[in-house]
């Protein structure tokens, strides 16, 4: 969306990325993925969701250490930055904000958690 | 197999295309997911799921750059290589400038003559089976001719099972064709066997050759012909009346033949309808015209000699038959065969040869030049070089750039010298007579013949100065001597110079001679008076009165000086008429022009009667012949006088002869004198010879045209000028020396754009020397002279070399002429002064220009 300058794929994987904290890596996010939407997808498109995140300053990435179950070979974990929680936040508020002014879908239903 | 590990190949693959930064990790999940499906779900989907993977991750973000990493960038560097190399062209402009210039010029003449070659050599190539179709020409010890009597053809089609098919061809114009009431000229006009039109490729709009000619009297045209006749009408069935003899109708319509053949057919009509039927019988085995030509088709798998002896062998003995032996010419040769009377044009294979031996000389030119202005100005670059090299370029590297540059510089040109070509190759067609069309320029085969320049020329003139250059030692790059640069390039450049100018030498000569030759062919005394001859045809050869009382008309008018009516004029280039003749003093038989002349041809022509009579009208009926002074030495008599009375036995009958008559050039200078029998035979006086005066020219060609119309109103009024006749024998030795002028003048042009880049840069350099020299007390003469002297010399030096060639080339150009110029020493002279000069004046002005600069301005660069 405009506002926050990324699409609903991006985001979603923004937030996962934040779920899964230490063990955000491409794989492990692509398979919280699956499970959670019920939607397949591959590597290349977490990846490539996940590089354009961090071009655009949302994300950070850091090699982890190397384990055997992946031969040996290092992972790379994400993190979100500042800037990436902003864009969060307000990507929430908006919809809040939405979602509060159509009277069928009115506030008192739901219970929030505010940071 | 080790199922715990991905399959290797798809593995292998990812690993080639993957971005080096993303590799490990995106390896690591592939491997991870691999390894989960593989317990979940099994090998076979573990796999399929993996090489699926591996596919969706080949995307835009993924894939490495092809610049490539620091390990192999070599597409990178090429990159940074046209870069600097444009950037380089740019800003030494100058050197770009010159350059650039010589290579369009020296390119551009070369793509054009390449092209024209290739359009000559491709002439008849495109009929299927072309290496089985010949064209028969009949062998007489020098005089070939491509007469060929239907005796040999008739032969040939029965009693040859190799034969495929044999069909005579004749290229016969008519005097005037009707259609509709209206009267056309009309060229190229062919009788046929219809079997050609099996032999020989055409496009069909109409018809086809299984459904035309079923009957004798029907025609071919070609589409311009078709709607030159009938405009917009469909011309098929309509009719079309040929020389007021006999109606033909339209059976066919065929495009336009291209403008590679030898057999250009605008119009044809089956052979069985030609009027001359002496000619077309099958037990004829005479002389006649020599555009009555036979071709023939051979088996495959057949020994064309073993055909050519057999029916040479049946020929010879027929009486009346003229050659020696009969010879197969392969059809795609004719368009060089010298003995071809040609529908076409004739494109003699030695100016093809030397076309390409010059655009391969201009190109050598172009090549040096450039050699010689890189190397002198790159020294200039030796800073930037000595850095390539200190931050670790290796000499390949190095090589590299140089010979990109030099790739760049020849791109440029090789585009603008397209263009020169094309326009060359446009303009060629007025000055050149050549026919080239214009739309051949668009194909592939150009694009490949520049591509293919551009690699050769930019390693040629390339792989030098690229080698030179980047041998040194770095710390002598970052020194400042005065003297910068080896010792032997400077020998090697004057080298380079002395042999661009024995090239550009030898061409000016060449243009002297030709031109001198030239004149020469165009102004000697042929032994016939040819001066304001009009030549106009007669039609209806056999109508006497009609012809005489056109000559009374004539007579009385005030600007007509003469006429005279024969065969053809003395010296016909187009349709002789041979034949052989017998007599008991031969050596063997004698092979003879035959020309019928009217009773006052000898005066008309100026042509001596050296013993007995002139023709009379009378002769026809006691055959008495005049002949040359050729045929009484041929008998052995060693005056005219005892030839008379002895009779020569041929065709088209035994003469007894009643005089000589002095010898004169028939054929062009190239070729003897031949022997002549001249009979009287009015029926064939096809050519009516009018001399007028100049003075009242446009009047007696008006009255002329007046007075024939009157007495032919069914026919088409051409006139020639005999003088224009004549040149056309020295056609292609005028195509010849008009290209060389063109050459001559370019290649002195590339070699002075050369001297005058070269002598630009060297006073660059020697700018300090030339300050402190004046600052000591130089005069400006002295210094001019130091400057110029390291040019002149090999300039000196090429005219020295240059004798030999020179010496050679003339021989054998002049050997081609039986009757030439003599080579002079003066030529030689007239071109070194013209080189020595036209040399000088850009060595001269430029050293002149440095000699005057302030010394100041030079002493102050630190």
């Amino acid at each position: 969306m405009k506002e926050t300058g990324i699409g609903e794929f991006e985001e979603v994987i923004l937030l996962l990325v934040g779920i899964l904290d230490q063990n955000a890596y491409a794989f492990r996010i692509s398979e919280e993925f699956e499970s959670q939407t019920g939607r397949s997808i591959s590597i290349g498109a977490v990846h490539s969701a996940l590089e354009r995140l961090s071009g655009k300053g949302f994300l950070t990435s850091e090699m982890g250490k190397p384990s055997a179950g992946r031969g040996g070979r290092r992972k790379r974990i994400y993190s979100i930055t500042a800037s990436g929680r902003r864009a969060l936040t307000a990507s929430r508020d908006f919809r809040i904000s939405l979602w509060s002014q159509f009277p069928d879908f009115s506030v008192d239903q739901l219970s929030f958690v505010f940071n | 197999m080790n199922r715990s590990s991905p399959p290797s190949l798809p593995l292998r693959f990812f690993r080639w295309f993957c971005h080096p930064d993303y590799r490990e990790d995106i390896e690591g999940d592939l491997i991870e997911r691999y390894l989960k499906t593989l317990e979940l779900k099994g090998y076979q989907n573990a796999k399929r799921q993996f090489i699926w993977d591996v596919i969706r991750l080949f995307r835009p973000g993924i894939i490495r750059s092809m610049e490539g990493n620091q390990k192999l960038n070599s597409f990178g560097m090429l990159k940074t290589h046209f870069k600097v190399s444009v950037r380089n062209l740019i800003h030494y402009k100058s050197y770009s400038a010159i350059n650039l210039l010589g290579f369009v010029l020296g390119l551009g003449i070369a793509i054009s003559l390449f092209w024209i070659v290739r359009f000559e050599r491709s002439f008849d190539n495109y009929h299927t089976d072309s290496d089985r179709i010949y064209q028969i020409m009949g062998m007489e010890d020098g005089q070939n001719g491509s007469q060929i009597p239907s005796g040999v053809i008739y032969t040939l089609n029965t009693q040859f099972p190799e034969v495929e098919t044999a069909v005579s061809v004749h290229g016969y114009n008519p005097q005037v064709i009707e259609v509709s009431g209206q009267k056309f000229k009309m060229r190229n006009s062919y009788f046929v066997h219809p079997e050609v039109l099996e032999i020989l490729d055409i496009s069909w709009i109409a018809g086809s050759p299984e459904t035309v000619f079923r009957t004798p009297d029907e025609v071919i045209i070609d589409k311009p012909t078709a709607e030159r006749l009938f405009k917009l009408e469909d011309p098929i069935g309509q009719t079309i009346n040929f020389d007021n003899e006999f109606t033909l109708t339209v059976a066919g319509i065929i495009e336009k033949v291209p403008a590679n053949t030898e057999f250009p057919f605008e119009m044809i009509i089956p052979i069985s309808r030609h009027p001359w039927k002496n000619d077309l019988r099958n037990d004829h085995w005479g002389g006649g015209d020599s555009s009555f030509k036979g071709l023939v088709k051979i088996k495959e798998g057949s020994d064309k000699s073993s055909i050519e002896e057999r029916i040479t062998n049946i020929a010879r003995v027929q009486k009346n038959f003229d050659y020696d032996s009969l010879s197969f010419v392969p059809i795609n040769a004719v368009h060089h065969n010298p003995y071809n009377d040609p529908f076409n044009y004739y494109s003699p294979e030695w100016l093809l040869d030397w076309l390409i031996y010059i655009a391969v000389f201009l190109l050598l030119i172009a090549c040096v030049n450039f050699i010689n202005l890189s190397t002198t100005h790159t020294i200039v670059r030796r800073k930037g070089i000595a850095i390539r090299k200190i931050l670790g370029s290796n000499r390949w590297g190095l090589l590299t750039q140089f010979i990109v540059e030099t790739g760049v510089l020849v791109l440029i040109s090789i585009v603008f010298s397209a263009i020169l070509a094309a326009t060359i190759i446009s303009y060629s067609n007025q000055f050149f007579h050549t026919n080239i069309p214009v739309a051949s320029l668009t194909s592939i085969d150009f694009l490949i013949l520049c591509a293919s320049l551009w690699s050769l020329i930019t390693i040629i003139a390339g792989i030098y100065p690229a080698i030179s250059i980047t041998n040194f030692r770095v710390l002598a790059a970052f020194q400042k001597s005065v003297a910068s640069g080896k010792r032997s390039p400077i020998a090697i450049r004057q080298v380079l110079i002395a042999f661009q100018f024995v090239i550009a030498q030898v061409l000016i000569v060449g243009i002297l001679i030709g031109t001198k030759q030239m004149d020469y062919l165009f102004s000697k005394d042929l032994g016939i008076n040819h001066e304001n001859v009009l030549m106009v045809n007669i039609p209806e050869p056999d109508n006497t009165l009609k012809r005489e009382r056109f000559r009374q008309q004539l007579s009385l008018h005030p600007a007509v000086k003469g006429i005279s009516y024969g065969l053809s004029t003395p010296s016909a280039s187009h349709s002789s008429w041979w034949a052989e003749f017998q007599n008991s003093r031969f050596e063997d038989r004698l092979l003879a022009r035959i020309q019928f002349i009217d009773e006052k041809y000898l005066d008309f022509f100026g042509m001596k009667l050296l013993a007995g009579r002139k023709i009379q009208p009378t002769d026809t009926a006691i055959n008495g012949a005049l002949v040359n002074e050729m045929v009484s030495k041929a008998m052995g008599f060693n005056s005219p006088e005892e030839a008379i009375g002895q009779s020569v036995k041929g065709w088209p009958g035994t003469f007894r002869i009643i005089g000589v008559v002095a010898n004169y050039h028939s054929e062009s200078l190239k070729e003897n004198i031949i022997p002549h029998v001249f009979a009287y035979r009015p029926n064939r006086f096809f050519t009516a010879n009018i001399r007028i005066g100049t003075e009242n020219e446009a009047e007696a060609l008006a009255a002329i045209e007046k007075y024939w119309k009157d007495l032919y109103p069914d026919n088409y009024f051409e006139y020639d000028y005999l003088s224009d006749a004549l040149n056309k024998y020295y056609e292609s030795d005028q195509k010849f020396t008009n290209f060389l002028g063109l050459f001559a003048a370019v290649s002195i042009l590339i070699c002075c754009l050369g001297l005058y880049g070269l002598i630009y840069f060297v006073c660059i350099r020697k700018t300090k020397e030339i300050g402190i020299r004046k600052v000591l007390g130089a005069k400006i003469e002295s210094v001019i002279a130091t400057l110029s002297r390291g040019f002149l010399k090999p300039i000196l030096i090429s005219l020295v070399v240059c004798i030999p060639v020179i010496w050679n080339l003339q021989r054998s150009y002049l050997s081609n002429y039986t009757f030439s110029i003599e080579f002079n020493w003066n030529i030689y002279i007239l071109a070194a002064l013209i080189t020595v000069i036209i040399a000088s004046i850009p060595v001269f002005l430029q050293a002149r220009h440095s000699a005057m600069k302030n010394p100041v301005d030079c002493l102050r660069d630190e």
